[in-house]
């Protein structure tokens, strides 16, 4: 695969057991309104989504991967987003076991309007910064939001719309 | 009458941004800026908290608990700010 291309399927979205981002919706301004579901990232409390992916057409330049959000409430200051990849390698890494989740992060100020999107992105090295995920396999990606970090300081939840993998 | 614990500021602090969030209204201050008003408001209905019993008519003020008459000035605080007053 190229430089840009999409390179991760979701397959599914799942809660952790504790700390997660619920799911709820964000009513549009147009006739009829539109609905849109986002993933509610708490402003206190560093909580959790995560993403079960399919690598497909890697060819080991990289990740980058993009976070749409908007803010509920905020007009400005900034969040903390972090992303880390659990590797579901062949006959190797067991589910039923702990992992140690390796977050790369950024910080993106929120959008000026609370209604309109901002679109950071994260980038992992090809290798042990992305767990070593190699195309054809499964992996947990998981998202957070760094609420008790000192660079997150947006007052409200931060809506996170989805996520993106390209390969960078 | 004591101020509340630190915990308690905090999870009043958490609810007010999630209620502020679900409202959509718009915010400008960074989050610690909006403790620091959790903070100074708990100090303030501490420190007035005599004041405002004695404000309350016999017999509501040797009547009521002290949770009614708190549940008394949510109410009366609620609805100034659904009216605009």
């Amino acid at each position: 695969m190229a430089s840009g291309q999409l390179v991760g399927q979701i397959l599914e979205i799942l809660y952790p057991a504790a700390n997660f981002a619920p799911l709820s919706v964000r009513t549009g301004g147009s006739t009829p309104a539109e609905r849109v579901p986002v993933y509610l990232f708490d402003a206190s409390t560093i909580e959790y989504l995560d993403f079960k992916v399919l690598l497909r057409g890697y060819g080991g330049g990289g990740l980058t991967i993009t976070l749409p959000w908007s803010a509920a409430s905020a007009t400005s200051n900034a969040v903390r987003w972090g992303a880390a990849i659990r590797r579901m390698q062949d006959d190797a890494e067991d589910i039923d076991a702990a992992h140690t989740y390796d977050f790369n992060d950024v910080d993106d100020t929120c959008a000026s309007l609370s209604g309109e999107l901002s679109y950071p992105t994260i980038t992992f090295t090809n290798g042990a910064d992305m767990d070593s995920w190699a195309d054809g396999e499964v992996a947990i990606v998981r998202v957070r939001r760094n609420a008790s970090h000192a660079n997150d300081n947006m007052s409200g939840d931060a809506e996170l719309w989805g996520i993106e993998i390209r390969e960078t | 009458m004591a101020a509340l614990a630190d915990q308690d500021r905090f999870d009043a602090w958490a609810d007010l941004m999630r209620e502020i969030s679900n409202r959509h209204e718009v915010v400008t201050i960074a989050k610690a800026d909006l403790r620091a008003a959790i903070n100074a408001a708990d100090d303030w209905v501490n420190a007035n908290a005599a004041s405002f019993n004695t404000a309350l008519p016999q017999p509501a003020r040797t009547s009521l608990t002290a949770s009614q008459k708190a549940l008394l000035l949510q109410y009366v605080v609620a609805k100034r700010y659904q009216t605009g007053v």
